[in-house]
């Protein structure tokens, strides 16, 4: 379930704006703190610098130098995990309800899974996410990040994983009495064997047609 | 009231002066206390209360840690745990944070500022007892096991009839909004008192720092909570008659609700946190020894906070779905507030750098301040980075952060003010020996409990999971968080202790103990209700005041009002900008009325909540009149012309000029009205924009002449109650006038009303047809309350309270016709424009 | 501090700078009400723009013309003020308010641009 142990390509970039935002609040903490330590314990020290020194140094330059390019990179970061970019990627249906998870597959052989997500590795996919009843929210933390079903509306979430395997995926907003349990399995298949893994009758999760 | 006037001499010697005023401004013993309106009594029953909700609060806290200690725990089952994490977040919030600083403000504002009370001090009770009332109602709901238990942000649909169909959900809407309201008449009152209630000379750059918070504070609680007042106010109009305002298959939107929900719930944020910052760079100078470093670029900063707070509140909801560009602008925003924060941080360092700060037990809260909230505004940046929060939110991460943020930030510089203003409470000084071992445990344990959190929600631990599964490595970091939990709740029990122990054998300290500088150590302590014997001319900086020389002069009599006249109640009303006084004000004198009218507003609201619509209109009718009736016994039945306040100088009462707080405070309740008007037509036109399922079936359909007419007769009366202002200026009979602009008002009504009942579609049918509704009932509610406006003016005729001095009840009707008029004709311009606007909704892409 | 200066009664005049000086309190807030006022337009024109599929050229030169009137309105009121504040000041109270009101014009110009800046290199519509 680590948001820091990434699978995915999404997970991982936020993974690594995790890190380097941990650095930099880390110093940026310890300066604070250290500040703080300097003009309790040394009283001379601190009064060399001019008042209007502190605040403008302090806290116009300080904030300004870390923000600026932070929030520029983030930016960045954020444009690149955008859906709907790239080459027509596949598209696959995730449908929230009280209190379970409901995955058709446009395009292959009409299936459709309940409670288990197939993907396949190595390649873009959009997920498009509803709900039916309240606001849930679809989350896989160690592929990216999470969007909320909400009913009325369909929002769409790209994830690529990087290998196959098994993963956890869970609902992220609160949704009554069952929302501890609202999980989800997820299934990676190598790309090339995706389609027949889903099409098997006996796929895990598949609902009989 | 007696209508001879003693001459205004000095009333001789400081212990003769102050049983002359004791007589006259002392709340009475016994069952008399539940008439007490001086703020001192006020303020310290909201302080009290608000810990003892916070205590209650606290509790439901550790239950919740005790359920997630271990995995798979069956101490609570998910119902019970739902109603006790959104029990808890709702108290802590709206029970604890909101009341405690309204305390705060209540107490203290007025004593900084050198004068003897707030503008209102009966709305000051109301509000209490308001607040008591609201928070007895959703506590009693808990113990019945009905507590809301759809979060404190109760979303919607989660929080519908359908989904929540029992009466939970509307324990919160009405609580919650009975205590907002509240607040809301209380923000009005301190901006006002802070406006115009300040001691002679006392110009906005001489105000002390604190001043200026709580008037930033408050000016943004006008502003917050209508949103949420109005979200509410739809949210259970939806649920008890079926209206669909966030129903997405009716036109609704269940984001609506969140857009109006953070529009408060953001800013609430800011509105704890300033006061904090206020009464730190209160103590902070006291203990550095010298003055506040940065005094006007903290004041530009606090004003740029109060603004960027509110253009930020999408941060909140990057993960529903909105495009990233836009999510952009909240993102840069949410990063920028932090510049303001720490203009504010490096001010108070530079402070110290620039004294010779002292340890003691204050500085040692506000060292655990210091900590907690730099690392809350460190995470506090991280979350608002839109991809780290596409992982981040939601999850145990946000729960560790605003547990710093509001947590660490409000009870640490909470503690520290306890320790330090306790002696002027009092007047007793603490015994120190558990302040020291309770910080400890309590610092040790806060960052036990939260700090984990962090980590617990990088590892995908979600919020409000009543339990989870072994196989994650959750566990440890549960159960040493709990530990945690365990250990801070000691170190507030030491705390308490502490208090009790203070309050009951601390040593009597003699005035102003930590040789602080601001006005409220210049009088005797444990204060009287008149505050000061006399009220000081301020020549320098409020924060630099010679208080040992000046508390005696001003116990002696020898400020202005250093006399008793007539049994009133005396103080100082003075410009806004330049503190120079320009009335004198006359307060009223303790009453039950507060505590009747919170009672009916009380029932109405029980009434509302057991769905007794009739019984609970008539209560609120009930409420409206007893409000009229306070505002007849704030007259005076004669013109006294200009009447000596000491020092030399003569002043009008306040009766008898043209902007008395009461203008003012009707100028800033319309602000809060304004803005929830504002947020009416922002959700339609959102709903226009972004709901599925537009446009509705049947096209709207008004009548072009009934909505015109409805218009002029709006405007007709808005121009009878100039009419009447007029007369009453000129000492002509006014009486034609108020029946000219009460026809018109009820012709207003009546067109409004057929207008409702012909809304295509049907308001139950679909959005279009409940907002347009929505947005006429507004309208019909002002004329309304017009009606009672014009009621007062009669009544005030009658009993001669009104002459071409004394007219302000007129200027009063005046400015809320006005405002009827204009927003009147603005929502039956809209809804005449919604063919037009759904026609507009073919051309979408 | 106490009683130093002289007593005064409030005469014609004294009323008159008052009203003079009242209409200072408002100032305070007019910075950042642009700015409050730039961000709703922005908000406003981004989702009308993509809900009625505006081409991406619209959408951007829209926002960037309502980013820069409200930087420039910024401007002309900083002209304004600048000559309306005689320099020195009238007074103690005068040459704070005018200090404050020139810092909230310079850090809601700040904040428009760091703000509203990004809008003009992102993705439009999703
Ligand atoms: C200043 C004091 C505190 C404030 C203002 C505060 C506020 C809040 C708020 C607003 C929530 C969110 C509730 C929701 O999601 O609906 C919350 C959740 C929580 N609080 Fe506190 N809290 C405080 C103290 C404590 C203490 C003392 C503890 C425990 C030792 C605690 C433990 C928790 C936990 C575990 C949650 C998560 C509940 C959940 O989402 O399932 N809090 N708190
Ligand atoms: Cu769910
Ligand atoms: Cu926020």
């Amino acid at each position: 379930m680590s948001t820091l142990d990434p699978a995915g390509s999404a997970a991982r970039s936020i993974a690594n704006l995790w890190w380097l935002m941990l650095t930099g609040a880390v110093s940026l903490f310890a300066l604070v703190m250290i500040l703080f330590a300097m003009v309790m314990i040394r009283p001379h020290w601190g009064a060399k610098v001019a008042p209007a020194r502190w605040i403008v140094f302090g806290g116009l330059c300080l904030p300004a130098i870390v923000l600026t390019p932070l929030v520029a990179y983030a930016l960045v970061t954020g444009e690149r995990l955008l859906p709907g970019t790239g080459a027509d990627p596949m598209r696959i249906e995730a449908q929230a309800a009280q209190w379970k998870w409901k995955f058709r597959y446009p395009g292959i052989d009409g299936g459709e899974t309940e409670g288990v997500l197939h993907l396949p590795a190595g390649k873009p996919v959009d997920i498009v996410v509803t709900s039916v009843d309240v606001i849930h929210a679809f989350w896989i933390p160690r592929l990216g990040g999470k969007i909320d079903a909400v009913p009325g509306h369909r929002n769409v979430l790209r994830l690529q994983a990087d290998v196959p395997g098994h993963y956890q995926g869970l609902c992220n907003e609160f949704c009554g009495i069952g929302h501890s349990r609202m999980r989800f399995d997820v299934i990676v298949h190598p790309a090339a064997e995706f389609s027949a893994a889903l099409a098997k009758p006996d796929a895990a999760g598949k609902v009989p047609q | 009231m007696n209508t001879t006037i003693d001459d205004g001499t000095h009333g001789g010697s400081a212990l003769k002066l102050h049983r002359q005023l004791a007589e006259i401004w002392a709340t009475g013993p016994g069952l008399q206390r539940l008439a007490a309106i001086n703020h001192s009594v006020i303020g310290v029953r909201f302080m009290v209360t608000a810990f003892v909700f916070f205590a209650i609060g606290g509790v439901l806290g550790m239950l919740t840690r005790v359920q997630l200690a271990t995995p798979n725990a069956t101490f609570m089952d998910a119902e019970t745990y739902n109603q006790v994490f959104t029990m808890h977040g709702s108290i802590m919030l709206f029970l604890f944070a909101i009341p405690m600083l309204e305390g705060i403000a209540v107490y203290l504002t007025p004593k900084m500022l050198g004068t003897r009370d707030f503008a209102f001090p009966r709305l000051t009770a109301y509000g209490y007892w308001c607040y008591l009332f609201g928070g007895t109602i959703l506590t009693t709901a808990l113990v019945a096991g009905v507590a809301p238990d759809s979060g404190w942000f109760m979303y919607t649909p989660l929080s519908s009839n359908v989904y929540t169909p029992g009466i939970n959900a509307d324990v919160w809407l009405l609580g919650v909004t009975f205590v907002e309201i509240s607040a809301l008449t209380l923000a009005v009152e301190i901006i006002v008192s802070i406006l115009t209630m300040r001691a002679p000379g006392m110009s906005l750059d001489r105000m002390p720092i604190f001043g200026w918070y709580m008037l930033v504070t408050a000016l943004m609680m006008v502003v917050a909570f209508p949103p949420l007042i109005l979200g509410s106010i739809l949210l259970e109009t939806e649920r008890a008659f079926g209206l669909p305002f966030f129903d997405p298959s009716r036109g609704g939107d269940p984001l609506l609700w969140q857009h109006l929900f953070w529009l408060f719930g953001h800013p609430d944020v800011y509105i704890i946190f300033l006061p904090m910052a206020g009464l730190l760079s209160t103590m902070i100078p006291v203990f550095a020894g010298t003055p506040l470093i940065g005094y006007r670029a903290i004041i530009v900063a606090i004003i740029g906070l109060a603004f960027i707070s509110f253009g930020i509140w999408v941060h909140h909801m990057f993960t529903v779905g909105i495009p990233h560009l836009a999510l952009a602008f909240f993102s840069a925003g949410s990063a920028i507030v932090a510049v303001p924060t720490s203009v504010q941080l490096f001010a108070w360092l530079a402070t110290l750098a620039h004294g010779r700060p002292i340890w003691n037990v204050p500085m040692l809260y506000i060292f655990g301040f210091f900590s907690t909230f730099a690392i809350g505004g460190l995470t506090g940046v991280m979350l608002a980075m839109v991809p780290f929060d596409w992982q981040a939110h939601d999850t145990y991460f946000v729960v560790a952060h605003f547990h710093y943020v509001i947590g660490g930030s409000v009870a640490f510089p909470i503690l520290a003010a306890l320790y330090y203003w306790l002696p002027l409470l009092t007047g007793r000084t603490a015994v120190y020996r558990l302040a020291i071992p309770a910080f400890w445990l309590i610092f040790v344990g806060f960052n036990m409990t939260f700090f984990l959190m962090h980590l617990a929600g990088l590892l995908g631990m979600p919020r409000r999971i009543y339990t989870y599964p072994a196989v994650e490595n959750w566990t440890w970091l549960n159960l040493l968080s709990s530990l945690g939990g365990f250990i801070m709740t000691i170190g507030f029990a030491l705390v308490v202790i502490d208090l009790i122990a203070q309050v009951r054998y601390g040593r009597r300290v003699r005035r102003d103990p930590w040789k602080a500088a601001t006005l409220e150590w210049a009088m005797p302590i444990p204060p009287s209700p008149y505050a000061f014997a006399s009220l000081p001319h301020i020549e320098v900086r409020a924060d630099r005041i010679a208080v040992g020389d000046l508390a005696p002069s001003l116990a002696r009599g020898e400020g202005y009002l250093g006399f008793v006249r007539n049994g009133w109640q005396e103080t100082l009303g003075v410009h806004m900008t330049s503190g120079m006084p320009e009335q004198l004000i006359v307060l009223p004198r303790s009453t039950y009325l507060p505590l009747w009218t919170a009672l009916a507003t009380a029932t109405a609201v029980l009434c509302m909540l057991f769905k007794l619509y009739l019984l609970s209109l008539g209560m609120v009718l009930v409420t409206a009149a007893l409000f009229v009736l306070a505002g007849q016994s704030a007259g005076q039945t004669r013109d006294y012309g200009l009447l000596p306040v000491g020092r030399g100088l003569s002043l009008p009462p306040h009766t008898e000029t043209t902007n008395p707080p009461a203008w003012w405070a009707l100028a800033f309740t319309l602000v809060a009205d304004g803005t929830l008007f504002t947020s009416l037509i922002f959700g339609l036109l959102y709903l226009w924009i972004s709901a599925p399922n537009w446009p509705p079936v049947g096209r709207p359909d008004t009548s072009l002449a009934i909505a015109l007419a409805s218009v002029v007769v709006l405007v007709v009366a808005a121009i009878s109650a100039r009419g009447a202002l007029r007369a009453v200026v000129g000492s002509r009979a006014p009486g034609a006038w108020i029946a000219l602009s009460a026809a018109a008002l009820v012709a207003a009504i009546a067109g409004l009303v057929v207008l409702i009942g012909n809304v295509i579609p049907r308001p139950t049918e679909h959005a279009l047809g409940a907002t347009a509704a929505a947005v006429l009932g507004f309208v019909v509610l002002h004329a309304a309350i017009g009606l009672l406006f014009l009621l007062s003016n009669i009544l005030r005729l009658t009993f001669g309270l009104v002459s071409a001095r004394r007219h302000i009840d007129f200027r009063l009707t005046r400015l809320w016709s006005d405002y009827t008029a204009i927003t009147g004709a603005l929502a039956i311009g809209l809804v005449l424009a919604l063919p037009a606007l759904v026609d507009l909704l073919g051309m979408r892409s | 501090m106490k009683a130093k200066s002289q007593p005064e009664t409030l005469t014609n005049s004294t009323m008159k700078v008052h009203k003079g000086q009242a209409c200072h309190l408002w100032l305070l807030a007019v910075g950042f009400s642009v700015w409050a006022c730039a961000l709703a337009a922005a908000y406003v024109l981004h989702s009308v723009g993509c809900t009625f599929g505006w081409s991406t050229d619209t959408l951007r030169w829209s926002l960037a013309l309502a980013i820069l009137i409200h930087l420039a309105l910024i401007g002309a009121l900083w002209r304004t003020f600048a000559r309306r504040f005689p320099t020195p000041p009238l007074s103690q109270t005068d040459s704070f308010m005018r200090w404050v009101i020139m810092g909230t014009l310079i850090a809601a110009f700040i904040t428009i641009v760091f703000t509203l800046g990004p809008a003009l290199f992102l993705t439009t519509c999703t």
